[in-house]
């Protein structure tokens, strides 16, 4: 009987439970597995890595045309004030907290 | 959060894009320089534009003299953004120089939530033609040479596998960029040099750089480095190793890196600023990296890595009510996130070749359009 509530606890009441060594050994290894399964690590794919291949991959995660590229911001006020005299045209400021130079993340 | 906010709500607009190009001259500014101005020509420039600001951060029209006309923080809806710009335009027309006093308009949210306005101090500024002689432009310090520019594109992955469409909202589509610094680099060397043939550990702090900038969303929800105040990061896996494989015909040395990263970071689960603020967030992401790296004495001469894995994602704002509101109409504040998903990353660097901010830019080929004073 204590058996059979250690089992029951393990695989959960209600189930079917058979109590043959074969299914028992079963039912564990699918446990297993399954706990296993939700804490594996994602796999990178094998074989050699070149140059050519890893260039091509990582250009197809660049998105190549989005919407907020389409405006050349200037990052330099002298240059923007020098051109807003120039072409007589006001200077949109987009004032954003400081991070390091060149931040794309923002 | 503003600067990402603003990017995907005002300035991926088409029209307000096609009206910003059309009638403006376009300059980003960090809010760093406008704050803390350097103590020159220059610098007095950036502090008339502070002088009438109503938040650290915001949306700023200024006439060829460098007066503020207006500010706005956030907009009423979509067609409120692109009234200001008409309302800013006509009051340039105005207003195009210092010869008349101008008041600077200030909105929290444009037009319905003016704010009052900062009168002209009748001080008619110097534009100066060039940076002080010896000097470069402090909107973009350069890197020093043989730095390695790294860009970096990340991607969340619907169900399928496949990289989710939308690449306005930067949980969905990050790109980003660090420097490898020389010393950095010249460690890497170090210890392959010491490893001789055999596999070694990339070096600690060269592994957290590439862990610190492998994650969606902004810049606060950073899982590693967590740098607002009140949030925690926490690199639990870091292991990378590499192992020399080959020459390459310009002389390099080719290592291939494997390795993980386990990052999980947060805020407003306890005690501290962060209650104020009613920030609350927590970011997990979990990576397997692949790449290759060419060292040619003693320097990184190419870095490409891939990095695959999971990210969950949750983000918002206990204080504001941030659900079902426009973005354009809580620009300060952001949009709530719920993301989990899988995710994959690419990083690609070169060396910077000159110390020159343009360069720098475009060194790994995909900078920005740039522009400098002659």
């Amino acid at each position: 009987l204590t058996r059979r509530i250690a089992w029951e606890a393990l695989i959960g009441r209600g189930s079917l439970i058979v109590e043959t060594s074969d299914m028992r050994k079963l039912t564990l290894m699918a446990i297993i597995v399954v706990a296993c399964a939700g804490n594996a690590w994602p796999q990178q794919p094998k074989g050699p890595l070149t140059v050519k291949g890893l260039e091509g991959e990582i250009e197809s995660l660049r998105a190549p045309k989005v919407a907020w590229r389409e405006v050349p911001w200037k990052s330099c006020l002298l240059d923007g004030l020098r051109e807003s005299r120039a072409q007589n045209k006001p200077c949109l400021l987009w004032v954003f907290i400081d991070r390091p130079i060149d931040d794309a993340r923002c | 959060v503003f600067a990402g906010a603003a990017r995907a709500a005002v300035f991926s607009n088409p029209e307000v894009i096609r009206r910003v190009n059309a009638s403006f001259v376009p300059v980003a500014l960090k809010a760093g320089l406008v704050n803390n101005p350097p103590n020159n020509a220059e610098g007095r420039l950036y502090r008339e534009i502070a002088r009438s600001k109503a938040e650290a951060q915001g949306i700023c029209v200024i006439n060829s003299a460098g007066k503020v006309l207006d500010w706005a923080l956030t907009f009423d809806d979509d067609p409120s953004v692109l009234d200001f710009l008409d309302h800013a335009v006509r009051r340039f027309a105005e207003y195009p120089s210092a010869r008349k006093p101008v008041t600077a308009e200030r909105y929290s949210k444009y037009p319905s939530v003016p704010m009052e306005p900062v009168n002209d101090n009748g001080m008619a500024l110097i534009v100066p033609a060039r940076h002080v002689a010896g000097t470069h432009c402090p909107g973009t310090p350069p890197e020093p040479k043989g730095t390695v520019l790294a860009r970096l594109f990340g991607r969340a992955l619907d169900p399928d596998g496949r990289p989710v469409a939308d690449t306005l909202r930067q949980e969905h589509y990050v790109e980003d960029r660090f420097a490898v610094p020389v010393a950095m680099q010249q460690s890497l060397a170090a210890a392959m040099a010491a490893a001789g043939v055999d596999r070694f550990r990339l070096p600690a702090g060269f592994a957290r750089l590439l862990a610190d900038h492998a994650y969606l969303g902004q810049l606060d929800v950073n899982p590693v480095s967590a740098p607002r105040p009140g949030s925690k990061g926490n690199l639990k896996i870091a292991e990378f190793w590499a192992q020399k494989i080959e020459g390459t015909d310009g002389g390099s040395i080719r290592i291939r890196v494997d390795g993980r990263s386990e990052a999980l970071g947060n805020q407003g689960d306890g005690d501290g600023p962060d209650q104020r603020v009613g920030l609350v967030w927590r970011h997990e992401v979990k990576l397997v990296w692949a790449g290759l790296i060419e060292l040619k004495n003693e320097r990184i001469s190419r870095l490409l890595l891939t990095a695959r894995g999971s990210e969950q994602l949750m983000w918002t704002n206990k204080q504001l009510d941030v659900q079902g509101q426009a973005d354009i109409t809580r620009l300060l504040a952001g949009h709530p996130i719920d993301l989990k998903c899988g995710v994959r990353y690419g990083i690609i660097g070169e060396p910077v070749l000159e110390e020159e901010p343009g360069k720098a830019a475009t060194a790994a080929g995909y900078g920005a359009p740039r522009s400098r004073p002659e």
